[in-house]
């Protein structure tokens, strides 16, 4: 347009609000080209407008519409778009998708009017709710089956139940989706397996949250020994305790791609962090380890502090101590750090915050006093934050 | 005075451009010390930037002589949709030449990677669209239509949600 190359040409619509781009996107075909793919990219994350469900539904295929069709819900009778639009999105964010498939709903979707009050109409709500879940589904797999830009998809929830697997059969036949976020969503050891395979090819798994287990962990430690792609692994609150902790420990042993692993609260216990301590002595690719609220009492801080001696990978590591053994695990890593030299930052928390009440202030002042030691004679470029809370 | 650029020039060094069509500008070498890719054509001799006339070039240096004391700034928080559309009224006055002159700017600015320049000309190219009708913009740019009505109509209903945004 206007003789511009293409790069002023986008710089110049990057400025302009979506009531604007409306209008520039009927200039002409020309222009149409730059800004459909602006204006489509992930709308629902920034409105949440029946209007554009509306769109979105009339893109599904036949399969997609046989699965609304036992739930009476009344597909757009208007024209099939002139372009495919899902083609541009370039984001799933799973809950932004909930209220405008119910203001769509309200509006066009079901043949009974009169159940459009769905912030008061309780008796109706799980049944909406599972209406609203199969139409999200459908729009999913339709988005997953059409876009060519996709990378980015976050699930939340637990409402998937049987529509797990068919999500991930969709993610795994996807070739540009990157980054899958699976947030407090239940999964069966299928699905996990399903996860794991995926995993084969060059997808990141970005954050499994809620009741992988140890079984669970096992499953994906085996995948993890083999994969050379994943770089960020996320299994916060997963409860894999000490054998999770242990798989975990023998797929560091083998792994050379994870660079980020984040393992908050998982009740690894004493045997789960002293194997996981073991596997950083070997693994020489993982930079950051985040590790806290894991019941780490002393041995294991100690076991942790002492990876650090001969671990020459990692950067940035976190980790809990309790209050009352502090003193002594933060003794081991000042002398840890005399001879590591890849550190340069450090987190470190409390482990238990209900009882600070009953111990007395000293203890902190000492650990306070230690790490401020640390900053001064032995490392000057680590950084090093004290955290109080969770 | 420091205004926290790393000048190493000093004030009174000039170095010498020459445009396409010949013609010289002697700008203070703290500007070409800014924008490195000035610094290429550094020498004037036989050396000319190719696709810059001496217009826009005369242009573009004015620009650069006035915001030579400002801040340099980190090309981080660059592609957040929504940014600030605010120009500062010398800026304003600068850029409020004739259409062909501001885009003859922008084109300029980007090839020779003047980014403040080139952010404040599509600046003021988008400002000049802000909240006109397709129509309206056609005729301020002199653009054709070349969508059948039909087509046009299938489209405005397919995107409608966006104006109300």
């Amino acid at each position: 347009m206007l003789s511009l190359p293409n790069e002023c040409s986008l710089e110049i619509f990057n400025y302009l609000q979506f009531e604007t781009l409306f209008s520039c996107l009927l200039v002409n075909r020309q222009w149409f080209r730059f800004i459909a793919p602006i204006l489509w990219s992930e709308p629902l994350n920034h409105f949440s407008d029946a209007r554009i469900i509306s769109i979105y539904l009339s893109l599904l295929n036949a399969e997609e519409q046989a699965s609304l069709i036992p739930f009476e819900i009344i597909l757009p009778n208007r024209p099939k778009p002139l372009i495919n639009y899902a083609n541009f999105i370039v984001s799933y964010k799973d809950f932004n998708y909930d209220n405008p498939i119910k203001n769509w709903i309200a509006n066009e979707g079901r043949g009974t009017p009169e159940s459009t009050n769905y912030d008061d109409d309780y008796e109706d709500y799980d049944d909406n709710n599972y209406i609203v879940q199969i139409i999200k589904c459908s729009l999913i797999a339709m988005l997953i089956r059409t876009s060519k830009r996709l990378k980015f998809v976050t699930f939340h929830g637990h409402d998937y139940g049987i529509f797990a697997k068919n999500l991930i059969e969709a993610i795994y036949r996807n070739t540009t989706i990157n980054d899958i976020c699976l947030d407090d969503v239940d999964l069966g050891s299928d699905d996990v397996k399903a996860i794991t395979d995926a995993l084969f090819k060059n997808t990141t798994l970005e954050s499994l949250n809620n009741e992988l287990g140890a079984e669970g962990m096992e499953l994906l430690a085996v995948a993890l020994c083999k994969n050379t792609s994943l770089a960020t692994l996320e299994l916060s609150k997963n409860q894999l305790g000490i054998e999770g902790g242990k798989a975990l420990a023998n797929a560091l042993c083998n792994n050379i791609s994870l660079k980020s692993l984040i393992v908050v609260d998982n009740e690894f216990g004493l045997e789960g962090i002293e194997k996981l301590a073991k596997s950083l002595c070997v693994n020489s690719t993982l930079t950051t380890l985040t590790i806290h609220y894991n019941l780490i009492n002393v041995d294991g801080g100690k076991a942790l502090a002492q990876a650090l001696i001969t671990n020459t990978s990692l950067t940035s590591l976190d980790i809990s101590i309790c209050p009352l053994d502090g003193e002594d695990v933060i003794k081991e890593i000042a002398k840890a750090l005399h001879k590591n030299v890849t550190l340069t930052s450090m987190t470190i928390y409390y482990e238990d915050d209900s009882e600070f009440g009953d111990i007395d202030g000293s203890v902190f002042d000492k650990v306070d006093d230690m790490l401020e030691k640390i900053k001064k004679k032995i490392r000057k470029d680590i950084q090093i934050d004290l955290q109080y809370e969770s | 005075m420091d205004n926290g650029t790393s000048n190493s020039a000093s004030e009174n060094e000039t170095i010498t451009l020459k445009s396409c069509d010949g013609i010289e500008f002697h700008i203070d070498a703290r500007i070409a010390n800014r924008y490195t890719l000035l610094n290429n054509w550094n020498g004037g001799e036989s050396a000319c930037i190719p696709n810059v006339n001496g217009k826009v070039l005369e242009k573009v240096l004015e620009w650069c002589e006035h915001h030579i004391n400002d801040p340099q700034l980190n090309c981080g928080d660059d592609d957040s949709r929504r940014r600030n559309t605010i120009i500062e009224e010398w800026d304003e006055n600068f850029l409020s030449c004739d259409q062909d002159m501001l885009f003859e700017i922008i084109l300029a600015a980007n090839y020779l990677e003047i980014k403040p320049l080139l952010d404040l000309g599509c600046k003021t190219v988008a400002n000049m669209m802000k909240s006109k009708s397709p129509e309206e913009i056609r005729s301020a740019f002199n653009i054709d239509n070349d969508y059948t009505p039909e087509e046009e109509e299938q489209f405005r209903k397919e995107n409608e949600w966006a104006e109300d945004y």
